[in-house]
């Protein structure tokens, strides 16, 4: 019978490695995807996400499933991507990252390579918390609650940050299309 | 309802996040509002933008690197052993089967213990007859009277050597 990720946590806590590896293949590309996206640069983006395990290796036998598995996942990965941010803030730089893409055809337009890239840039000008909030929504598909519990404000608080990054994307956009 | 208060909960209205009064409220607007239309087409524009950015795979073996700094980093943490894992196995399958099979399982694992227990037993004790007997053979100068009776002075010769000390047979 398949474990759930809360009695593996449990099982972590009592020294069981088996149930940590399963956490991590299960959760790794979740943890990956934020880390990746907030900090585009892979090598960093790895050590986020094994700090971010072995955080939840330490803690586990004080592990009480009060919120689920995942959300205590991108809560620790959010403040480690912060955390790292802010140490290197002054090295920002308005290049757009390089990230292979593998989806682009011949049939890609240059405008919306432009589109995406400005947008790409946009976000990684945004404050840290509507960053993380917008990558937790766009690409993880989290309610705003679940946004909430991982950074530590209300949902209604995360509304307020997503329409601010919103607001500033679309503004990027519409200054685009203008020049 | 008003623009502003509109264009506040937009994107909430766009995530699906309100409640359906609210959500009714507002679609009503934006059916009489082109303003708002435009700023919804806006949205999910920005929406599907998002949604483009590509994402390189996750680097082939992040788990492995994962478990081994862990396995490294706290030694204490063990694997399970084989005992545990077949213990695991047995006790959640026991879980899936219908009462009868696994009141038929309970009681096959516990005759086989048993039997198990016995036969133990058995090899034991043969074990130990064994051993005296080859160490009775061992005994010096004791061999002549392996085939002597039950009842006979050399069957009394040999109970009185095997149950003295070696130090009262120097003396004697």
């Amino acid at each position: 019978m398949k474990r759930t990720d809360e009695e593996r946590m449990q099982a972590v806590g009592k020294g069981d490695l088996d149930a940590f590896r399963d956490l991590v293949l299960a959760h790794q590309r979740s943890a990956w995807s934020v880390a990746f996206r907030f900090l585009h640069d892979p090598a960093e983006a790895e050590d986020v996400v094994q700090d971010a395990f072995l955080k939840i290796l330490d803690a586990a036998h004080r592990y009480r499933p009060t919120a689920s598995f995942r959300t205590y996942l991108y809560q620790i990965v959010s403040r480690l991507c912060i955390d790292r941010m802010e140490k290197k803030r002054p090295e920002y730089t308005d290049e757009p990252p390089d990230v292979a893409d593998p989806s682009p055809g011949p049939g890609e337009v240059f405008a919306s390579r432009q589109e995406k890239d400005a947008v790409r840039t946009a976000v990684d000008a945004l404050p840290a918390n509507q960053r993380i909030a917008l990558i937790l929504k766009h690409y993880e598909g989290l309610s705003y609650a679940e946004i909430g519990a991982a950074i530590g404000v209300t949902a209604k608080a995360v509304e307020g940050l997503l329409g601010r990054a919103r607001s500033d994307l679309q503004d990027r956009l519409a200054s685009l299309k203008k020049d | 309802m008003k623009c502003d208060k509109v264009l506040d909960r937009l994107g909430a209205y766009a995530d699906g996040e309100l409640s359906r009064l609210q959500s009714r409220r507002i679609g009503r607007h934006l059916e009489g509002c082109s303003s708002c239309q435009v700023h919804l087409a806006g949205l999910r524009e920005v929406n599907r933008i998002l949604g483009e950015i590509p994402m390189p795979p996750v680097p082939g073996g992040l788990a492995l690197r994962v478990v081994a700094e862990a396995a490294r980093r706290a030694p204490g943490v063990k694997r399970l052993s084989l005992i545990s894992h077949v213990s695991e196995w047995l006790t959640e399958a026991l879980q899936v089967m219908p009462y009868p099979v696994r009141l038929a399982a309970c009681c096959t694992i516990i005759a086989a213990s048993l039997v198990g227990v016995l036969v133990a037993e058995r090899i034991s004790s043969a074990d130990r007859r064994h051993a005296v007997v080859v160490a009775a053979r061992e005994l010096d100068g004791l061999e002549w009277f392996g085939g002597a009776p039950p009842v006979s002075v050399a069957a009394a010769y040999l109970g009185a050597a095997l149950t003295s000390s070696p130090a009262e047979g120097d003396a004697r």
